[in-house]
């Protein structure tokens, strides 16, 4: 038994030997074991948006709203096919605010609820951790359900959608990292049952801080999503 | 059983390991040794203009020579060594050539004021040879002569150095102020701006009333088929929140109406332009992620046929593209392996699937690293990362495949922006005291500070060399 202990542990030492690899390679690999830290048994499935299982009829939107070939931009070759598999993203609404045509104005035309004391309860600003996009905590699902309650309400009522960040990122990547905390809160909201199409997103990076004070409250106060609504 | 595992586990543990753990000890490689200048008086002969008036023409010419990345002025202790060997400075009278070679001086300028005429005179000490520049007719208006004094400085860099200097240069930026607050929430507005290389001679270009961010030169070649323009036309892009969401717009930099470049849904962030003017690359939000897009651009016209997207990873915010002189490739920042890296990759052709992208990432030794802008040479792309503490210039070497800390000093610093010469970068840094606009060279790491007044000013670019 021992013989044959002995034997096997000197073939993998054999075998990872042979493995060896230079810095980059290694880097290479750590930098992408990254993406799959933090989603234990659910990384051994493969990449995420290639095929997954579809939970609810709900995640099937995706695939009617990209079943129509965009019209403003060409997609990379199998983007589509990843987006429809993806029920996690929900593409811009067909309108653009403000533009000529568009039967939604502009921001000049938007109100800020939180000046509206029947509504600034429900319209609170969502956080987020820092350098993610990611919705967690009680507090934020349940402004996000209340916001979705009040829009079936007012069926004539559209949203833009702020995202904001704190001041430790550069301000040109914070651009597109409010982009995207903007959309994980439009997704959000569009699968609790609002409609996209009402929803439009800003990113605003770090241009408009709450705070201008370093400490990880303000930062966190900063990091947000915010909103502005219109009623027709 | 388990005294193998450990032993096997302890056996094949370093091979796992990178060959060395290489400890991050930033050493700036660019404190190299300048050539010492002196600037003399400039003596008046029969001038229309004041002592007062001739000292600020002459503190331009200082700044201008200090900051060329190729000398330094003499400080006080070697300008008190020069003096003495000089003696009596007469801008006709011949120089002490070995007496100033003993001080250690490379370059003497000489100035004289004749009547509104400026006259130069560059003296080379080590070949002891000596060249006149000028005349050149100053107006006793500081900001018109100023721009004269720039010319001037380009000359003599051209003279001294055989290559165009970067003082007649401009840069745009954007100059942020806080609005009173509504409901204890601060409330902003930002203006593109346009001034010399050295921050004077500033102008405001946008009346938004809205925020406006990162500006872009549009190059001239994207401008040459434009047909009529009473200027000669020099354009910039810019982002505009006007309407709410961020999108692209054009404006001359002599005024007219803005122009917006596409009617692309969504957010239209981060612009850049291929240095022939003939595309536009961007981010965009329009499939529900921040997302790189390429579309084909002229002037006269704003973006042609639909923008195509050129990145896209599930999830993660990418931005900041730039792209290669060549325009075959871009640079840009993405967090798709964790925190924000720097990555370059071949422009894709149409067709191609995302599964097939492969970017290569540059920055490495870093981890938060955004804001990548490419020389124009092509051979470095500088951006902005953070080790410890605040953020840094840095410059990937893209032969050597190194990368180098290359700016020091107070202030987190980000978006550099390279100059035509591929020597010096502008950037904007946030200190205690705000957000402000630096100049700082390969040679020189101590930033210099080029903005001023109230308010934060950012996304600095530098003019390119054919505007």
């Amino acid at each position: 038994m021992k013989q044959v202990q002995t034997v096997l542990l000197l073939l993998l030492i054999l075998g990872c030997a042979g493995c060896t690899r230079s810095a980059d390679d290694v880097w290479n690999d750590t930098k992408t074991a990254s993406r799959h830290m933090g989603r234990g048994v659910t990384s051994l499935g493969g990449k995420r948006g290639t095929s997954r299982q579809v939970a609810q009829q709900g995640e099937f939107e995706g695939k009617e709203r990209f079943s129509r070939k965009p019209k403003d931009f060409i997609p990379l070759d199998d983007v589509e096919e990843l987006l429809i598999a993806d029920a996690e993203a929900i593409p811009a609404p067909t309108e653009s605010p403000g533009d000529e045509g568009s039967s939604i104005p502009g921001i000049e035309a938007f109100k800020d609820p939180a000046l509206d004391p029947n509504i600034a309860a429900i319209f609170e600003h969502i956080h987020f951790p820092y350098n993610s996009s990611l919705i967690k905590g009680e507090d934020n699902l349940q402004v996000l359900q209340q916001i979705v309650f009040y829009l079936a309400k007012h069926p004539r009522m559209s949203v833009f959608i702020e995202g904001h960040c704190d001041k430790r990122g550069s301000a040109a990547y914070n651009f597109a990292l409010g982009a995207n905390r903007a959309n994980t809160v439009r997704t959000a909201l569009v699968r609790e049952g609002a409609s996209p199409d009402r929803l439009f997103t800003i990113s605003y990076g770090k241009e408009r801080l709450l705070f201008d004070e370093e400490g990880e409250e303000f930062h966190r106060l900063n990091r947000r999503g915010q909103f502005k609504i219109y009623e027709k | 059983m388990f005294r193998s595992f450990f032993f096997l586990l302890f056996a094949i543990a370093p091979l796992f390991c990178a060959q060395e753990s290489e400890e991050l000890l930033v050493l700036l490689g660019n404190e190299k040794a300048l050539f010492p200048a002196y600037i003399e008086e400039i003596e008046m002969v029969s001038s229309k203009f004041g002592e007062s008036y001739a000292k600020q023409l002459k503190d331009v010419l200082k700044f201008d020579i200090g900051h060329n990345g190729m000398n330094k002025i003499a400080t006080n202790q070697e300008e008190k060594d020069i003096q003495a060997a000089l003696g009596t400075p007469k801008f006709n009278e011949a120089v002490n050539v070995k007496a100033l070679q003993a001080t250690g001086l490379s370059h003497l300028i000489r100035l004289q004021i004749e009547g509104s005429n400026l006259h130069a005179k560059i003296i080379e000490v080590s070949a002891a040879t000596s060249r006149n520049v000028g005349p050149i007719e100053c107006s006793g208006n500081l900001a018109q002569d100023r721009k004269k004094i720039h010319q001037l400085a380009d000359t003599i860099h051209q003279v001294l150095f055989g290559k165009p200097g970067i003082a007649s240069s401009k840069i745009l930026f954007v100059s942020k102020r806080r609005l009173p607050s509504i409901r204890n929430e601060p409330q902003y507005a930002s203006e593109v701006y346009e001034a010399d290389y050295d921050g004077q001679n500033c102008r405001q270009l946008t009346h938004t009333n809205s925020l406006c961010a990162t500006p872009l030169w549009i190059p001239k070649r994207s401008q040459s088929l434009l047909k009529t323009n009473e200027h000669g036309s020099s354009k910039f892009l810019y982002v505009s929140y006007e309407l709410g969401q961020p999108k692209f717009y054009t404006l001359s930099l002599y005024g007219g109406s803005p122009k917006r470049v596409t009617t692309m849904r969504g957010n239209q962030l981060t612009p850049t332009i291929s240095s022939d003017g003939s595309q536009l690359a961007f981010c965009s939000d329009i499939t529900g992620t921040a997302d790189l897009y390429l579309v084909q651009f002229e002037s006269g016209i704003g973006a042609i046929g639909k923008p195509r997207q050129i990145f896209h990873a599930r999830g993660t915010a990418t931005g900041c593209p730039c792209f290669s002189p060549d325009g075959r490739k871009v640079a840009f920042v993405s967090n798709k392996d964790g925190c924000p890296r720097i990555y370059i990759m071949d422009i894709p052709k149409v067709g191609t699937k995302s599964a097939d992208l492969k970017p290569i990432l540059i920055s490495k030794k870093c981890r938060n690293n955004t804001s990548p802008c490419w020389s124009p040479d092509g051979k470095k792309i500088a951006y902005s990362a953070r080790n410890s503490g605040d953020r840094e210039i840095w410059v990937y070497d893209i032969e050597k495949e190194s990368e180098e800390q290359i700016s020091k000093g107070e202030g987190s610093k980000e978006s550099p922006s390279w100059a035509a010469d591929n020597l010096h970068l502008v950037f904007h840094a946030y200190t205690t005291s705000g957000c402000d606009i630096y100049m700082i060279n390969l040679n020189q790491p101590e930033p210099t500070k080029i903005s001023s007044g109230t308010g934060d000013k950012l996304f600095a670019v530098w003019e390119p060399l054919d505007i």
